[in-house]
């Protein structure tokens, strides 16, 4: 009797040892040691979440699609580590002096993985059933730039008078519906990758599914799906760059959990994680495993200017001056979570000389309490008295709650009390979006690397202009920067249009961006990292499993 | 006796019918689109909802979902865009049932005999232990048992794999963590149940007329003492096949329970109607299936219907 109780104390004793030195330890024997890997040498296997959507450039392309576009898909032209543009399934390009027709010419050795040669006319598939409504693309769009789509999309998907062109085999031309200097750019949106004419049809809506009719034409090719499990790409042998890739097979498994994801990277199982959660910062620190690559996003708080006391400049300068960013990030993580006054992601690489926009902007927005309340008071609002009921209205999610605490604390100090409100994510996208809500927490991470991304929503007709504002100046210099092909001259006119946005009109109060932690097994070698953030697994290394 | 499946099956169809026609309410009272999302805006958002049929009144969309209900069409899914909702729980389902026949094996396999042996136990001590243990399987959540399995056998000992199920080793750790509530609950009713029969007057009966101790066991104690684990086994088969999102999500395994919470947070409508539709046919099927057994069972209940 004694011993079954003796036994079981012990046993109680252990796994409650076990669970601790796992949950909180930085021991190197305990959870958070450096992962061996379970996997072989020549094939990776990663966490992604719940599968969503399609594998279908004109189709619902949630975040699985980008997995796959990553590995299987090459658009007309790529994003080099620096941020620069080149050549990718096209080997050059022109465009006429005022941005408006762009021609790209096909390399010969572009191939799709059973053999066959790319042609124009595999863009071209993509765009025409991207227009279709019936496809329901989720970018749709983004191909508005060019003449006669929307009108297409409008028109049941009828593309006469599309302005695209396949003169031959080899060669695509656009003719857009005004200037458009960042075109390169907006190439990496889904939409514009090719997808094989010969079987992906409107009439056959799961070809995409089918890993036989899914042909890619990027470095690997969709070998494997199991529905709601994983999927797997194995290396392309027709890609005209295959030599360089060291890797055979590259596995996404699609999990939920952030504990399973952490204990399935300290097994083996995994090779690597992406935004792994808050708490492997402290786990593993300084461990070789971990690894930090910035995302283009910027958090803020969107102002409406359309209701009191909002309509007020002073008003909204007075509440964006009264955050403190530090105090905000400090609550939610200060390794992941960096302040920021721009709107153009902090991190986003400039393309003049590849440095940081936080960098070359200058600080948008001071954080002066003083300066704060003496604005409160021109505005008629001495410490906050007059004012009508503020409410602040955030997505019930993550770290939200914890932001909109601080900030609340903040405007108290400034004398006003704003009362918090969550509502559920797609309420409050819904809320927004119907201009609805006083003062509400945005964010928005950029569809491609280029600052009109995030500049362009709040241009007059701009379908992501939610609180409809209007200001001629900036719609002039935004227009003028379509226009400008000269990359220095084009930034100067951005950074001045973010200057009125963000300081002089203090539409938007910036608050951070965001870094992504990462786990990788320190057996992998040769990684790089995308200039759009993250990391790019296709050119690496692994060393063979002990 | 056909009478009362008849009856029992009427009663379940409506049953399913009055489901059907609370979840559809209730998802049409949740605020916002399902189709709301950063990507789809103005135009192309007025597009898909035409696509999707949710510009029509909500009478009509439920009056179609009916009509295509009874033809075995559950609708496509409104987040897995072009997929049917049929399709995604034949998919999820699979995983979720392999698991749970595991976990249903485990149970008779380990809570049966438990329960006859804390029964048949002398030493008023060795229950006490029993019944602390048991008293301790049924109130740990499950949560927590299957996290710490997982930490000191899956990560620690590096015993057992914990990514899905592919291999047998990986039906390990998630049907003990999953099947540790029912076999307590089991182990305790066989128990309680048995120590009952045992008092009976039959078996003092059968015991005098010299009928051998197992064919006593089998025919007169374990016969009569199953009944309440029969009935109890309807609702526990029905939980064990509709999965446990806690377990699915820790192990990553694909299964039912992981789909249908993700279907609620991302307002797919139609996947939770779907999915609701699938579960309370599986409960009601399973109470039904347990009420036979109980009436071939035992001769009482098969002349009472």
């Amino acid at each position: 009797m004694r011993k079954v109780r003796k036994l079981t104390a012990l046993l109680l004793a252990a796994a409650t040892m076990a669970s601790l030195s796992a949950c909180g330890g930085g021991d190197s024997n305990g959870g958070s040691s450096e992962s061996k890997s379970k996997t072989a040498a020549n094939e990776i296997i990663m966490a992604e979440q719940p599968e969503n959507g399609e594998y279908d450039p004109a189709g619902a392309t949630a975040y699985v699609y980008f997995d796959y576009q990553t590995y299987c898909l090459e658009g007309l032209v790529r994003y080099a580590e620096d941020g620069s543009i080149i050549p990718a399934a096209a080997s050059t390009w022109e465009s006429n002096d005022d941005a408006t027709e762009w021609t790209f010419h096909l390399r010969e050795d572009g191939k799709w993985n059973d053999g066959s040669q790319v042609t124009s006319a595999d863009f071209l598939n993509t765009i025409t059933r991207a227009l279709d409504p019936e496809t329901g693309s989720w970018y749709v769009d983004g191909l508005f730039v060019i003449k006669g789509a929307e009108e297409a999309f409008n028109n049941d998907g009828n593309t006469e008078g599309l302005g695209v062109e396949c003169p031959d085999d080899l060669t695509i031309k656009f003719t857009l519906k005004e200037p458009t200097a960042n075109f390169l750019d907006l190439l990496s949106l889904p939409v514009y990758f090719p997808s094989n004419s010969k079987y992906a049809k409107s009439e056959d809506p799961e070809w995409d599914m089918d890993t036989t009719k899914n042909l890619c034409n990027g470095p690997f090719y969709f070998a494997e799906r199991k529905a709601g499990i994983s999927i797997t790409f194995k290396k392309n042998e027709n890609y005209y760059d295959a030599n360089k890739i060291n890797i055979e097979k590259v596995t996404y498994k699609f999990m939920n959990d952030d504990q399973a994801k952490v204990a399935a990277y300290e097994t083996g199982e995994l090779d690597a994680l992406g935004s792994a959660p808050y708490y492997v910062a402290d786990t593993y620190a300084g461990k070789s495993d971990l690894k930090q690559s910035s995302v283009l996003v910027t958090n803020y708080i969107l102002f409406n200017i359309n209701m009191e006391p909002f309509d007020d400049v002073k008003v909204r300068q007075a509440f964006a001056l009264a955050v403190n960013r530090t105090d905000i990030t400090t609550a939610i993580g200060a390794q992941s979570y960096i302040p920021s006054t721009t709107f153009v992601a902090k991190r986003y690489k400039s393309k003049v000389d590849g440095s940081e926009w936080g960098d070359v902007q200058e600080t948008l927005l001071d954080e002066n309490l003083e300066k704060a309340k003496e604005l409160l008071k021109e505005a008629g609002y001495e410490n906050g008295e007059g004012l009508p009921e503020i409410t602040y209205t955030y997505p019930a999610m993550s770290y939200e709650a914890e932001v909109a605490q601080v900030l609340q604390a903040q405007w108290k100090e400034l004398g006003v009390d704003v009362k918090l409100q969550a509502m559920e994510y797609e309420v409050y996208v819904d809320e927004r979006r119907s201009g609805k809500l006083q003062l509400a927490r945005h964010q928005w991470t950029g569809d491609y690397g280029d600052p009109a991304t995030w500049l362009d929503m709040y241009r007059e007709g701009n379908s992501q202009n939610d609180i409809k504002w209007v200001n001629e100046e900036y719609n002039s210099i935004m227009a003028e920067s379509a226009k400008e092909l000269d990359a220095a001259k084009r930034q100067e006119l951005l950074l001045k249009a973010e200057k009125i946005l963000v300081s002089d009109e203090t539409v938007i109060c910036p608050l951070f961006t965001t870094d992504f932690l990462y786990l990788i097994n320190p057996d992998i070698t040769g990684l790089k990292q995308y200039s759009t953030g993250g990391f790019d697994f296709r050119y690496i290394t692994k060393k063979a499993a002990e | 006796m056909v009478k009362y499946i008849g009856k029992r099956i009427a009663i379940g169809i409506l049953t399913l019918f009055v489901l059907v026609l609370i979840t559809f309410t209730m998802t049409k009272l949740m605020p916002g689109s399902p189709l709301q999302s950063k990507n789809v805006t103005g135009d192309v958002l007025a597009k898909m909802e035409e696509k999707y049929g949710l510009d029509k009144p909500v009478a009509e969309q439920f009056l179609i979902y009916c009509k295509n209900l009874l033809h075995g069409d559950l609708g496509t899914s409104y987040k897995k865009v072009g997929t049917d909702v049929t399709e995604i729980i034949s998919n999820t389902m699979w995983p979720t049932i392999r698991l749970g026949l595991v976990t249903f094996v485990l149970v008779l396999v380990v809570g049966i005999p438990a329960g006859v042996a804390m029964a048949r136990a002398k030493s008023n001590k060795i229950k006490g232990v029993w019944l602390s243990a048991l008293t301790l399987g049924v109130s740990v959540p499950n949560f927590i048992v299957a996290l710490l399995l997982l930490i000191l056998f899956g990560v620690q000992l590096k015993l057992f794999p914990i990514l899905g199920l592919d291999t047998p080793m990986h039906y390990v750790l998630p049907a003990i963590a999953q099947g540790l509530y029912p076999i307590s609950a089991v182990a305790r009713l066989t128990q309680s149940s048995y120590e009952e029969v045992m008092r009976q007057d039959y078996i003092t009966m059968a015991k005098a007329k010299g009928i051998s101790g197992k064919t006593v066991l089998v025919r007169h104690i374990l016969k009569n003492a199953m009944l309440p684990v029969i009935t109890y086994m309807g609702p526990m088969v029905a939980f064990l096949l509709t999965g446990s999102v806690v377990i699915e999500n820790l192990y990553t395994i694909p299964g039912i329970g992981k789909e249908f919470v993700n279907a609620i947070s991302n307002h797919d409508y139609t996947l939770v109607m779907g999915i609701t539709i699938f579960i309370g046919a599986i409960i009601i099927i399973c109470n039904l299936l347990a009420d036979l057994i109980c009436a071939i069972v035992d001769p009482r209940i098969r002349k009472s219907l």
